[in-house]
């Protein structure tokens, strides 16, 4: 980044996209993801926009809102050099507590269908949770790398990483947000196995996680509800489980080529949010077999593609933190397709960059930005290496 | 670097098994139950309003409508969108006639939807519309009306809240009336609302079929009036009148005191909304005779002017048979075979019958329709009772001869007549002319029927000279009217006891049957009242109603008279 002192901003953007060597890769897999994203937003959302706000394009004029601010995301993303990142691995995640309380606090917090998700900036609302994610990935990536072998002690090495996540963890339970608990849970969890944890440490950290949603289950009777209605879908396909048996009948209605693009029948408010979580499931039935196939290759390539990425990289850090936003854009993905083909309880998990949402939207496109500036880091490397 | 490559590569292939299974799952739900999930999602898109048909029309002959259907609307409410169950409940009841505490039994239920009153006349409407409560609303719904109350309501019958038929027309013809629903058939969302993409096929429903009927109005409005005032007049229990076109066995009248009115159906008693002309059965009397003489005449045993000696008592085994009137002093026992009938002799028809034989009088009463349904358009018709001669007693042939031990229906009294005055040919009476689509093109007619031939037109004719006299100058004087020749006979039969056993002291059953010009008949009414506290004799409680209807119709129908 030193060397761009004293350019143009044109100057600076051709710098950055190219002549430095980009793995681009991601970048298109993400927008074929965001036009495919587009195309089902405006077929699923306009009977809701219009029935709701009286303006079929509601949501897509939203989503178009958020597309641009992910620009300026993905932008950043690409330009700061991801080592930089560390400094403020700490005062991130100590702001996302502090996000994360605030959901709690009525006025600034928003309340809605039962859970304190939502942060109201005026004119935005913003989920924490989506910021949080980054830290904890980011925190996650810093602490390992500086406990370097001591982190199979797990006094001195585990234990301290441990508090730091369990406390914005409690807090999105509190929300209660059971689905990206168990997201990070499984990222961070992940994580820590690749870095060298001691393999009994993760076994007990499983038991752990385990007893806290034993927990939260326990304390938020609708999760033990949409469990039992996940493992015998059958049983009430009009009451409890409908959300789900229409899913199925999307998804099965679909055939190999689907009904056509805009043909959907379910998406007329037989499943709820087919904008964002159940966008699948009429991705399914307006495209068939054949482009549920092809949506699910592209995040199965951005997996590939990601831990590659991050496995090239020049130091530990750059490959946890790559690796850990590659995890948690595929798992989301698989967590939410999983869900509504009835692998995964329903748990509000959007599908990254197809599904209607703000935030999601603007963090998974940032993820993008700084996994290619981790790509960009590998080849400058590479051909100083050749040199 | 510091990491495991092999916990890497571990969990690389974990993840990739699972992205595997999830095509694995798609690949089941998609492809291998593809045609049961899109059976699904077929059968809850599928939305299907009805269409109701419009119930047909009755009319008179000329087209004049009898029953009618209109729009009304009916109030409704869904319980749980009432805010204030009290206020609501004190609102509505200011307006409809139904107690507060009725109406609070009805909404305070867990049922998605209650009526609150169906069909409501304009005036309540527009007021419950003023009201403009929440929770109130209205639906449209049809609703039958019959312009004249009750004018012709037996024959009409009526209608059940939802239109269904439950008397007379309406009920036997309810299926042609009703017309039969069609559909809509939409994909829908849950919330009702069609698919802007949705496919819509539209099943129109067939409208119902249009009655004629061969009734005037005029003419029933005649009828029932003087029969009202007959009834009144006698102080009777009951009364009917039956007014029918002798040669095509049409039906222009056909009345049942006491009336009821067929928007109000349900405030009157069953007895009195069945149509007793067609029903019920009662012993007909002295009318009863000019089959005994049409039989005898027929048969050749006697010419109607031949004289033959009547006692005045006829002993037949146990029982004895006497006249009605005792005999005047000096008044000679040697009658014609015209005067028996004339004076309405029951010993001299017991002599005519006797001649006849059991057998040969069983078939001419029979061929005149007794004992058998005359198969008019009309539900609930009884056949009366007519024994086979094997299970006569001794006495019941001189019985029968002058209507007693026979019963039959007042129908079936005037469509046998009708054959006298037809020429001896029996004609099956009908109250239908022609069925109409709703365009008014006529669908199907009922056709004018003769059954048979029942006596020689000579016979017939002397028959009718013979009734013509009853009236000039017999029993049924009262019954003449200025200008015309009227044919009638007069009866008074015991009234039978409901159980069938002996006869009811006191009560007798005065009826007139005539019809006229006697040789180009146009017209025959039949009179029965039922029994009168006064007059009892026919003579005077019937044919005073006969004459005045007569006469009116007369006039309607512009009979030119025999005479001036």
């Amino acid at each position: 980044m030193e060397n761009n002192k004293g350019r143009n901003i044109p100057a600076l953007l051709q710098h950055i996209f190219f002549r430095q060597k980009i793995d681009y890769s991601c970048f298109y897999v993400m927008i074929i993801l965001i036009t495919i994203g587009i195309i089902m937003i405006l077929s699923t959302s306009s009977n809701v926009g219009f029935t709701n706000f009286s303006d079929s394009y509601f949501f897509i004029k939203k989503h178009t809102f958020f597309l641009l601010l992910g620009i300026i995301f993905f932008i950043a993303g690409v330009a700061i050099p991801h080592e930089h990142y560390k400094k403020i691995a700490l005062p991130g995640i100590i702001f996302s507590i502090v996000l994360l309380t605030l959901t709690l606090i009525p006025g600034i917090g928003i309340k809605a269908g039962g859970a304190r998700r939502w942060l109201n900036l005026g004119l935005v609302r913003i989920q924490p949770v989506e910021i949080a994610k980054f830290f904890i990935i980011l925190f996650l990536s810093t602490s390992i790398v500086n406990k370097g072998k001591s982190i199979s002690n797990f006094k001195n090495g585990l234990l301290p990483i441990l508090v730091l996540l369990f406390i914005p963890l409690l807090l999105i339970l509190q929300q209660p947000d059971f689905g990206n608990s168990v997201l990070i849970m499984s990222v961070s969890w992940i994580l820590l196995f690749t870095g060298k944890a001691n393999i009994y440490h993760m076994f007990s950290l499983s038991s752990a996680a385990l007893i806290s949603i034993t927990i939260s289950i326990m304390l938020n009777p609708y999760q033990l509800d949409r469990i039992i209605g996940f493992l015998s879908p059958w049983e009430d396909p009009l009451g409890k489980n409908y959300h789900i048996i229409q899913s199925f009948i999307a998804v099965g209605s679909g055939g190999i080529f689907g009904l056509g693009l805009g043909q959907s029948k379910l998406k007329f408010f037989y499943l709820p949010l087919q904008y964002s979580d159940f966008i699948f499931s009429i991705i399914c039935e307006e495209g068939g077999f054949i482009l549920a196939l092809f949506v699910i290759s592209l995040y199965g390539y951005l997996l590939y593609k990601g831990t590659k990425i991050a496995c090239q990289s020049e130091s530990e850090f750059s490959f946890y933190l790559g690796f850990g936003l590659t995890l948690l854009l595929v798992l989301q993905a698989v967590v939410n397709i999983g869900a509504v083909i009835g692998f995964f309880p329903i748990t509000g998990i959007p599908l990254p960059f197809i599904s209607f949402g703000g935030t999601s939207l603007i963090t998974s496109i940032y993820y993008i930005g700084v996994l290619l500036n981790i790509s960009k880091k590998t080849k400058k490397l590479r051909a100083d290496a050749k040199q | 670097m510091n990491i495991n490559r092999a916990r890497l590569r571990f969990f690389l292939i974990c993840f990739y098994t699972i992205l595997c299974l999830i095509v694995v799952r798609l690949g089941y739900l998609q492809l291998f139950k593809h045609n049961f999930f899109l059976q699904k999602s077929t059968s809850q898109l599928k939305k299907i309003i009805k269409l109701y048909p419009n119930r047909g029309n009755v009319y008179d002959h000329k087209n004049k409508p009898l029953a009618l259907t209109t729009t009304s609307y009916s109030a409704y409410t869904m319980p749980s969108q009432i805010k204030d169950k009290l206020e609501f409940t004190k609102k509505v009841t200011s307006v409809i006639n139904s107690s507060q505490k009725d109406i609070l039994k009805r909404i305070n239920t867990r049922s998605p939807f209650v009526w609150i009153k169906r069909k409501l006349n304009s005036t309540s409407y527009q007021k419950l519309l003023d009201l403009n409560l929440e929770g109130l609303d209205f639906i449209k719904e049809e609703k039958r009306v019959y312009p004249h109350n009750n004018l012709a309501a037996d024959i009409l019958g009526f209608v059940g809240i939802d239109n269904q038929g439950l008397g007379g027309l309406e009920y036997k013809y309810d299926s042609l009336l009703k017309g039969s629903s069609g559909k809509i058939i939409l994909e829908g969302d849950p919330r009702g609302c069609r698919l802007i993409t949705g496919s819509k096929k539209t099943l129109p429903p067939n409208d119902g079929k249009n009655i004629i009927t061969t009734i005037d109005e005029y003419i029933q409005y005649i009828a029932q009036k003087y029969l009202k005032e007959g009834v009144e007049k006698n102080q009777a229990e009951a009364g009917h009148v039956i007014v029918m076109n002798p040669g095509t066995g049409d039906i222009l009248a056909m009345a049942d005191y006491p009336f009821f009115n067929a928007n109000q159906w349900s405030k009157y008693p069953v007895h009195t909304r069945k149509n007793s002309c067609v029903v019920d059965v009662f012993e007909p009397g002295s009318v009863f005779k000019v089959f005994t003489l049409a039989a005898a005449l027929e048969e050749n045993l006697f010419s109607y002017d031949q004289k033959i000696k009547v006692p005045e008592k006829l002993k037949i085994g146990r029982h004895t048979i006497n006249e009605a009137h005792a005999r005047k002093d000096g008044e000679s026992g040697i009658y014609s075979v015209s005067q028996i009938i004339e004076k309405s002799l029951n010993v001299g028809s017991s002599l005519l019958a006797g001649q006849l034989g059991k057998e040969k009088f069983y078939e001419y009463i029979k061929s005149f329709g007794f004992g058998k349904q005359t198969g008019i358009e009309l539900p609930g018709e009884s056949s009366g009772l007519l024994r086979h001669p094997d299970k006569w007693a001794k006495i019941d042939l001189s019985m029968i001869s002058f209507g007693q031990g026979v019963a039959c229906t007042p129908l079936q009294i005037a469509t046998a007549v009708s054959a006298i005055a037809n020429k001896g040919l029996l004609v099956k009476p009908r109250i239908i002319k022609y069925f109409t689509q709703e365009t008014d093109q006529t669908m199907k007619s009922i056709p004018k029927k003769t059954v048979r031939r029942v006596i020689d037109k000579e016979t017939a004719l002397k028959v009718t000279e013979v009734m013509t006299n009853v009236v000039k100058q017999g029993t049924a004087v009262a019954a003449s009217l200025p200008g015309y020749n009227v044919a009638g006979k007069t009866g008074t039969a015991q009234k039978a006891k409901k159980n069938g056993r002996g006869y009811e002291h006191g009560k007798y059953m005065p009826s007139f049957v005539g019809f006229f010009p006697s040789y180009k008949p146009e017209v025959l009414i039949l009179v029965v009242l039922d029994s009168p506290k006064k007059n009892y004799y026919a003579s005077l409680s019937a044919c005073p109603v006969f004459k005045k209807i007569a006469l009116a119709t007369a006039d309607y129908l512009n009979i030119a008279p025999d005479y001036y």
